[in-house]
This record gives C-alpha cells, sequence and structure tokens, in this order.
C-alpha cells in the first residue's frame, strides 16, 4: 500500500522537476487519458486488495483505456461533438464505483471484524 | 495487561504494513507513477491556460465589458454636451472678437506667427541647388545645415513668414538631415530648394546677398544659389497637426 502512495508522490515529484510543457491543443486529450489511467489504477487497485489481480490485464487495461479515450476524444474532434464528455461521465461513474469497493474492502466496519 | 496485548497488536500492524510490496503492488506502483507524473503535467499545462483565457470569468467579464460600454456611451453623450458648450463659447468669443478689435488684432498676430493660416506679402525666394555634376564632394551638396544658416539669415532679416519647399516653418518646425533628403516638418524635401521668407524685400536681400554671407559662402562651395525679390508671396499653412502634450500654459505673470 505504501508503496503504491510513494509511487504517486515520486511521479509527481519527477514531473515537478521535469520541465515538460504540453501544447494547449494536447490538453482535453491529456485530461481524457489521466481520467483513463486513473481509472485502471483503481480497478486494478479494487482488484488486488480482492486477490483478483492479473498483471496482464492491469497493463493491457492501463493503455487500452487510454488510447480509446483519446481516440473517443479526436473522433469527437473531427465530428464536432465532444465525444469526450462520454469518456468522462463513463471513467467517472467507474472511478466512483471502484473507490466505493475499495472503501469496503479497506475499512472493514468494526460490527463486521467480530463476526 | 490489556494496554500491552493493545500496543503489541499495533506494533504488529506497523509491521504488517511495511512489509515488501507484492507483486500486484509494483505493478500498480508504476501506474500510480506514471498517474502522478501526467497529473502534474497536465496541472501545469492547465495553470497556463487558466492564465489565458479564464473560463470561469467569462460572464463576469462579459459584465464589466458592458458596463464599459455604457460608460464609453455616457462619455459620449458628455463630449457631445461639452462640444457644444465648446461651439456656444466659440461663438461668444466671435462677438467679443467683433466687439474689441484689438483682442482680434492680437489673435491675427498670433495666428500669423504660428502658421497656422497662409500668408502672402513682399519678400525673397532663395532657391538652393547642389553644385553641378563633376563637382563632387560631400561639401557641393545642399544640406540641412545650409538651409538652416539661410532661415537663420531670414529671420535676423525680420522674416515674418518662412517657408520651405511649401512646408511653413514655425515653432515647432525641424529642419534636418535625412540620408539624401532634408525632413521639414516632418515631410521629406529633395532639391531644388525653395525658401520664401516674407518681409522688407530689402532687407531680407541685402542681408543674405552682404560679402561674406551666406550667399557667398554657399557658392564658395559651389552650390547654386540664387536670391530674388518679389512683391507677392504666397507661403501656405503649417498644415501638419499639432499635439502638445507636455506644455500648459500659465497665466502672465505667473
Amino acid at each position: 500500500m505504501w508503496f503504491i502512495l510513494v509511487c504517486f508522490i515520486l511521479g509527481m515529484f519527477a514531473a515537478y522537476f521535469f520541465p515538460i510543457e504540453m501544447p494547449f491543443v494536447y490538453s482535453k486529450y491529456m485530461a481524457v487519458v489521466i481520467l483513463a489511467f486513473a481509472d485502471s489504477f483503481f480497478g486494478a487497485f479494487k482488484s488486488g486488495l480482492e486477490g483478483k489481480f492479473s498483471g496482464w490485464q492491469a497493463i493491457t487495461g492501463f493503455f487500452g483505456n487510454s488510447i480509446v479515450a483519446a481516440g473517443l476524444t479526436y473522433t469527437g474532434d473531427l465530428l464536432g461533438i465532444d465525444l469526450y464528455i462520454a469518456a468522462v461521465i463513463l471513467f467517472g461513474i467507474r472511478i466512483f464505483n471502484n473507490i466505493t469497493s475499495i472503501r469496503h474492502l479497506l475499512f472493514i466496519p468494526p460490527s463486521s471484524k467480530y463476526e | 495487561m490489556i494496554g500491552e496485548n493493545k500496543a503489541h497488536r499495533i506494533q504488529e500492524k506497523v509491521i504488517h504494513s511495511i512489509q515488501p510490496p507484492k507483486r500486484w503492488e509494483l505493478i500498480l506502483g508504476i501506474i500510480a507513477f506514471i498517474l502522478g507524473f501526467f497529473i502534474v503535467v497536465q496541472y501545469r499545462t492547465q495553470k497556463d491556460l487558466f492564465h489565458l483565457i479564464p473560463t470561469r470569468q467569462a460572464e463576469e467579464m462579459a459584465g464589466l465589458l458592458k458596463e464599459a460600454e455604457n460608460k464609453r456611451l455616457d462619455l459620449e453623450r458628455e463630449l457631445f454636451v461639452s462640444r457644444q458648450k465648446v461651439m456656444d463659447l466659440q461663438s461668444k468669443l466671435e462677438q467679443e472678437k467683433s466687439k474689441n478689435v484689438s483682442i482680434g488684432e492680437e489673435s491675427k498676430k498670433i495666428e500669423l506667427l504660428a502658421g497656422v493660416t497662409p500668408v502672402k506679402g513682399p519678400g525673397v525666394i532663395v532657391t538652393v541647388k547642389d553644385a553641378k555634376n563633376g563637382q563632387e564632394g560631400n561639401a557641393s551638396l545642399v544640406h540641412d545645415e545650409d538651409l538652416l544658416r539661410i532661415v537663420n539669415e531670414l529671420r535676423a532679416g525680420g522674416a515674418e513668414a518662412i517657408g520651405i519647399n511649401d512646408q511653413r516653418l514655425v515653432a515647432i518646425s525641424e529642419i534636418r538631415c535625412a540620408g539624401p533628403v532634408v525632413l521639414v516638418n516632418g515631410v521629406r524635401l529633395a532639391p531644388p530648394f525653395v525658401i520664401k521668407g516674407i518681409g522688407s524685400s530689402e532687407i531680407l536681400y541685402n542681408s543674405l546677398t552682404m560679402s561674406g554671407g551666406i550667399v557667398d559662402y554657399l557658392k564658395l562651395l559651389g552650390i547654386r544659389v540664387s536670391v530674388e525679390k518679389s512683391n507677392s508671396l504666397y507661403i501656405p499653412a503649417f498644415s501638419a497637426n499639432i499635439q502638445i502634450n507636455y506644455a500648459t500654459l500659465l497665466n502672465k505673470g505667473e
């Protein structure tokens, strides 16, 4: 658990010290990809807690989700529809669901502890 | 006993929580690293974006724009009223002028000196040309300094209005070199230069052509100068827009 948190903070520090600037044009894509990343992250985290973790699934989901999300955004740009909203909503809901499950798995209510 | 037990349990918990990461935690760690990295990069980009287009403040700005527009309209109305006031005052001034001729004469004098009206009268015409071909050299060309000296001489001779190639010389006029041309009132003039001075044609002619004077000097350099007396010269008004940004008028005695 602590390892994941440390990795997250390390990643943030790395970006902080790397002077990487995204062009504004890709800002929208980046946002959707980040959401896809977050979705896969929480999904993998949940399955890890449940003991059903599959490394292959986590990695394919990680890249697959982001590619699909970016592709959706691009298609939306081509068609003139804000199609990325679909990805945002879907990922948003899934992240919420996963976080709820993680919460249930991590913080077992005291009443059930003694069952 | 119970307290000891509790402490032991907490210790166990701590040891349990800092055990080495499992395989799935390793993979998740990599994902978390990338996630954190991207979030900060995106944050940086978005922060700059907000600087450029504060979308959330768009409505607020629209309100400000409307306000400014209203202010502008108010000011326009004010301007209109002020203009009318000015017109009233001007017509009043006109009346005053007709009442008081001496004031009118004063303002005429000022207008003449300021060069805001065209003038005519007797005087001299000075024509200055570069030296004939073959006499090469910097000195054989007409320079801004030569023109300045002629103008100075005319002023010393009491010229009341001076024009160079129909550019009226006023208090703020410049005569300066600008490569192959001469700048007067911001207008580029090329030779031949025709300098007209209104004043006593006799005095002006004599002051220019006195021996050892400016005409002699220029002729010595090979520059072709001719001075003619004239009974009726016309010099146009100063045409550029006069902008006064720094000087303010003080009343006499202040």
